[in-house]
């Protein structure tokens, strides 16, 4: 794909969501809402191909770019579940090998021991909750990954498959539970292709995830600089006072930390395994996120800290997104195991061998 | 809308590095079998030992990027940046060529006469010259273009008189560069000041030792009365040295040292903790190594922008402010997980580590632009000022 084709797809982004994504329209799809206007608009562009290979008929962005169409969602807190339909839905069915159905898909991954699996004659019993999966009750299907008989399995359910619980994260996203008990034959159990695995395919929500916190985070950063500039208090704008000045400074190196991690991650995992990166890359997204939302809101006053300002549709993203596909202290926990059994003399090669380039 | 704030494009070293980084670990586990110097955190200012840099001279590893006709390698600023880092990681005694590496070599390149050029430049290559510079002084620190230190004409030359603080390592260097106010301070605070090289031998200096909280000596005060430079020994033009010393800040504020001051004691936490270390501990390494890989990322990135030509001064000023406060995080860490008796003499190395860091720490965040200064170069950048 051209340079061209990719910075055309994040232009045209930029440009529809900044029509499309008013703060009185995010507002309205708060409390397990979705734009399905935006969906609509998006899925006559194309966006929801964005992660399927071109040979299966999709746009085949590598993770780079879609994290880089991500940020753009975050940045305009996008009520549209493009990284669940679009990057993990699509991109999981398209790998196996699936038709895509119309419409939003939603995913669920289940870690073993979180269903009851039952082979039952030809099939699989399946028994069980599975809880928060993003925008579920706007799913025209929901894409299962199981791993069963020694190998990920993807199966597509439509609504009558499962009963949904409503709930919702700190955003008003739709985080709804999943009941199932039913008997699925074998014939709907795909193989997921070469490298998915329930690890892979959380890390690359993860991913996902920290590459929509950055655009919040950008989002946070310019809605306190605009501010800033034009509230005025005794007699002069904000953003002249040096303690204003020293606290948007922090907020900006958070952002540039954040984008680091997250932009190295994307490249490390386009080409291989990532694991350690992409920890590094939702530890350092979170960790930004705490810092970005304490300085915006204080920046801010207590005009920040009513709904009819639109601030808090990043903060509260940054709030909720942090505690999804694992918290700092998940993947820190993770990641300080493996440096911790590696030992202390491989601490500086893990270091560096990240991203390396071998000649 | 598009991103606000500053943006970093992200950079991976080219392939030619890695093969580098090989050497330069076999050197230093060399050096450390033989034992040829201890790790030490913020060892670039704290080891001085001429030796060890003419160990690195003889290898092709000091003025790396300056051009081969001063005697130079003519590498690239990222093949620099792998040296420098693979130094750092191991704690080595750095502080001798320090100054020379970084700064003073990229700035006689820059500005120098071609017969300074000829003349220092293959000397600060075999690590037969070391160099310090003289900034800060009694009345002023962050405020740098208040220096006082003057220049006056005089045959031949100027005549040096004033006073430089902080000097590191002027009693053990042999060249000194030297920020001083050559004509009266007018409404341009930023106009009449300029460099001068001084030869440390040269009558009329005195040097006076200003021992940090471990009581080691690295600081002075250097007193000049009357110290003859001759005109030969101006660094680039009379009244431009406010431009030519803030010109290459992000060499100074963006490379390796300003986040791995404190990684030998990283490393000492993972060896005293073992391989299955208690779940705050595990985590703890997890938080700290994230934020150290996320600060590579971003020194890389200033690196490579550096190396295409670009002045990422503002990059620069956020990633030292980020990852110096990373180094004092490591202590701060670190002192809560395990059990610890920080001390100069301790017998134990994480102690010693610990003791080295926490009294190195306060400088972390003052020396080369104090946070709060880098905060405010990121805050104009961002349209606040």
């Amino acid at each position: 794909m051209s340079d061209d084709t990719r910075q055309m797809l994040l232009d045209t982004l930029e440009r529809v969501l900044a029509d499309h994504c008013t703060a009185e329209r995010v507002q309205a799809a708060d409390q397990g809402g979705f734009d399905a206007a935006l969906w609509q608009t998006l899925d006559e562009l194309g966006y929801p191909l964005a992660a399927v290979p071109e040979l299966a008929g999709g746009i085949g962005l590598p993770l780079p770019d879609l994290c880089a169409l991500l940020r753009v969602c975050g940045r305009h807190c996008a009520p549209v579940p493009l990284a669940e339909s679009a990057m993990l839905g699509a991109w999981l069915l398209a790998g196996a090998g699936l038709e895509l159905p119309d419409g939003v898909l939603a995913v669920a991954s289940v870690d073993p021991g979180l269903l009851k699996l039952t082979p039952q004659g030809d099939g699989l019993r399946l028994q069980g909750t599975v809880s928060s999966v993003a925008a579920a009750r706007h799913a025209s299907a929901i894409v299962l990954l199981v791993e069963y008989g020694g190998a990920c399995r993807v199966t597509v359910l439509p609504p009558a498959d499962y009963r949904l619980e409503a709930g919702d994260n700190l955003a008003g996203d739709a985080r709804d539970d999943m009941h199932l008990d039913l008997t699925i034959d074998a014939s709907r159990l795909h193989t997921a292709a070469t490298g998915v695995t329930l690890e892979a395919f959380h890390a690359r929500a993860a991913l996902l995830r920290a590459a929509l916190m950055t655009g919040a985070l950008e989002r946070a950063l310019q809605q306190s600089l605009d501010y800033a500039r034009e509230r005025k208090q005794f007699g002069r704008a904000l953003a002249a006072f040096q303690a204003i000045q020293q606290q948007l400074a922090i907020l900006a190196a958070e952002v540039v930390a954040a984008n680091a991690a997250v932009d190295h991650a994307a490249a490390v995992a386009e080409t291989g395994p990532a694991l350690d990166e992409i920890a590094v890359a939702k530890i350092r997204a979170g960790k930004a996120a705490g810092i970005a939302c304490r300085i915006a809101h204080q920046v801010h006053g207590a005009m920040g800290f009513t709904q009819e300002y639109s601030l808090q549709h990043a903060t509260r993203r940054l709030w909720a997104w942090r505690e999804e596909n694992g918290t700092e202290t998940v993947w820190a926990r993770r990641l300080g195991q493996r440096l911790a059994k590696s030992g202390a003399d491989a601490l500086w090669p893990l270091t560096t061998a990240s991203g390396a380039v071998a000649d | 809308m598009s991103s606000p704030g500053i943006t970093l494009e992200p950079a991976r070293l080219p392939p030619a590095c890695e093969a580098l980084r090989t050497q330069v670990r076999a050197f230093l586990s060399e050096e450390q079998a033989a034992g040829r110097f201890t790790p030490c955190c913020d060892n670039w200012l704290g080891g001085f030992d001429p030796d060890f840099s003419r160990r690195l001279a003889a290898r092709g590893w000091l003025g790396m990027t300056l051009p081969r006709e001063y005697g130079g390698h003519g590498r690239t600023a990222l093949e620099r940046y792998v040296v420098t880092e693979e130094l750092l990681a191991a704690g080595a005694p750095v502080a001798a060529h320090w100054v020379g590496d970084r700064q003073t070599g990229p700035s006689l390149l820059r500005y120098g006469t071609e017969e300074q050029k000829q003349f220092f430049l293959p000397k600060l290559v075999s690590g037969e010259v070391f160099f310090a510079i003289g900034m800060s002084e009694p009345g002023s620190g962050s405020d740098l273009a208040s220096v006082r230190t003057r220049a006056e004409r005089v045959d031949g030359g100027w005549a040096i008189t004033g006073t430089k603080l902080w000097t590191s390592n002027a009693h053990r260097a042999d060249w000194f560069f030297v920020l001083c106010r050559s004509a009266p301070l007018g409404e341009d605070r930023h106009a009449g000041l300029s460099q001068f090289i001084i030869d440390l031998k040269t009558p009329g200096i005195s040097i006076r030792p200003v021992p940090i909280l471990t009581g080691a000596h690295h600081f002075n005060e250097v007193v000049m009365d009357r110290v003859f430079v001759p005109d030969t020994r101006v660094l680039g033009e009379i009244g431009q040295g406010w431009k030519q010393v803030t010109s290459e800040l992000a060499y100074e504020r963006s490379g390796p040292e300003r986040f791995m001051s404190t990684f030998p004691l990283l490393q000492e936490l993972l060896r005293v903790v073992g391989d299955t270390p208690d779940e705050r501990t595990a985590i703890a390494i997890g938080e700290l190594a994230a934020e150290l890989w996320a600060l590579r990322r971003m020194s890389l990135s200033v690196a490579a922008a550096l190396q295409r030509g670009e002045a990422p001064d503002v990059a620069a000023a956020l990633v030292k402010d980020l990852g110096t406060r990373f180094e004092s995080e490591v202590f701060e860490r670190v002192r809560l997980l395990i059990d610890c008796a920080p001390s100069l003499t301790a017998r134990r190395r994480i102690d010693l580590l610990l003791a080295q860091a926490v009294l190195h720490s306060p400088g972390f965040t003052l020396r080369g632009g104090t946070n709060e200064i880098l905060r405010g170069v990121v805050a104009r950048a961002l349209g606040l000022r």
